[in-house]
């Protein structure tokens, strides 16, 4: 800028700078120490509610659990309660023991459980070597049939 | 302050009167901003430097004299937010490094908060005798000026020859803005004193 510039110039070169930097603004909605109270009030009520944030989850948690494991934690009663028939001197249940149990005899009503594995019409420990074998054929998990043949031996 | 009813703002604003405050706000937010932006050099920092300044005041309400215009008071307030401000940035770069605007206590430069201020009051008044100007006579100082175009662009863009432009519209232009802030009674003189200092302040900041 030369030495003759109007000093009009220079104050609309610098006005000109202000406007381009953002030195002008429309009014501002709000005074600046209101902006910083309603900040500080809505912050509380925000602290009081903020137990709202753990106890809804909690609630849905517990609105599930309610749906989905309340009837299955009748059903495991219903088994505790069918275990509890069981004798308990055979529980828990011993290899041995089942094989040295009395012969079931099949009746009518029993023989719609296919539980005579080796084909002789009772079900006795004899039977426990056949199921082995068939379950080990069908590739089967000896575990979880073992039980329902438990049953079988037992009477249940 | 001259105006009687700004002697009485200010009696009413140490009195702790909120409305009185947001009063002086309506009238001096823009020359706030302006003081603000002049003295910090630091557009991104205009914001935070007027909010913390206005909250600042008016939670010091009652220990402003009205004896000093609001302007000036804000200005020393100011003053204050930026040099805070300066320190509070260099704290947070790296090692305590400070470059430019961010020099600190520094940088705020040799200008009294009455001369920041009377700065400030001139640049609003010119801008608002630019919105008062013919809107052709407008158009062409926001172009030449605001969009920091050549005089070529601008002849071009307002479409008369470049010499018309630089020897009769312009020079029409001027002498309009001239008489209008003459109406405001703005001192021409002692504001373009007052800038020549800052111009030299700003020229030794680049140079150092």
């Amino acid at each position: 800028m030369s030495p003759q510039t109007d000093p009009l110039e220079r104050m609309l070169e610098t006005l000109g700078m202000a406007q381009r930097e953002g030195a002008f603004s429309i009014h501002a909605a709000r005074y600046p120490w209101q902006a910083v109270g309603e900040v500080t009030a809505h912050a509380r009520p925000h602290r009081r509610l903020s137990w709202l944030g753990v106890a809804i989850p909690l609630a849905a948690a517990a609105a599930v659990a309610a749906v989905f494991i309340w009837p299955s934690l009748f059903e495991s009663r219903a088994v505790t309660e069918i275990a509890g028939n069981i004798p308990a001197t055979v529980m828990p249940a011993q290899p041995e023991a089942l094989a040295e149990a009395q012969p079931v005899a099949i009746s009518s009503e029993k023989k719609t459980i296919n539980c005579d594995y080796n084909g002789d019409g009772q079900i006795d420990g004899r039977d426990i070597q056949a199921f082995i074998d068939r379950v080990q054929e069908a590739g089967g998990s000896l575990d979880l049939e073992k039980d329902y043949l438990q049953r079988c031996l037992l009477g249940g | 302050m001259a105006d009687r009813s700004e002697a009485e703002l200010g009696q009413a604003i140490r009195a702790g009167d909120q409305k009185a405050f947001e009063r002086a706000y309506d009238l001096y937010h823009q020359r706030v901003r302006l003081m603000a932006w002049r003295i910090s050099h630091r557009p991104d920092w205009v914001d935070d430097l007027v909010n913390e300044a206005w909250c600042r005041a008016f939670r010091q309400r009652v220990t402003y004299d009205p004896g000093i215009p609001f302007p000036v008071w804000m200005g020393g307030i100011l003053q204050n937010v930026y040099r805070e401000h300066c320190r509070s940035s260099r704290v947070r770069t790296a090692g305590g490094e400070a470059t430019g605007g961010a020099a600190g206590q520094a940088a705020v430069g040799p200008q009294s908060p009455a001369e920041i201020a009377a700065e400030a009051e001139w640049l609003e008044g010119l801008n608002d005798c630019v919105q008062r100007l013919e809107p052709k006579d407008a158009e062409i100082i926001r172009l030449r000026f605001f969009r920091d175009l050549p005089l070529r662009v601008v002849a071009k863009e307002v479409g008369i020859p470049e010499s018309t432009l630089r020897e009769v519209r312009l020079p029409a232009a001027y002498r309009a803005l001239k008489k209008c802030l003459e109406q405001k009674k703005i001192r021409f003189s002692e504001v373009f004193h007052a800038q020549r200092a800052v111009s030299g302040q700003s020229k030794g900041e680049e140079q150092a």
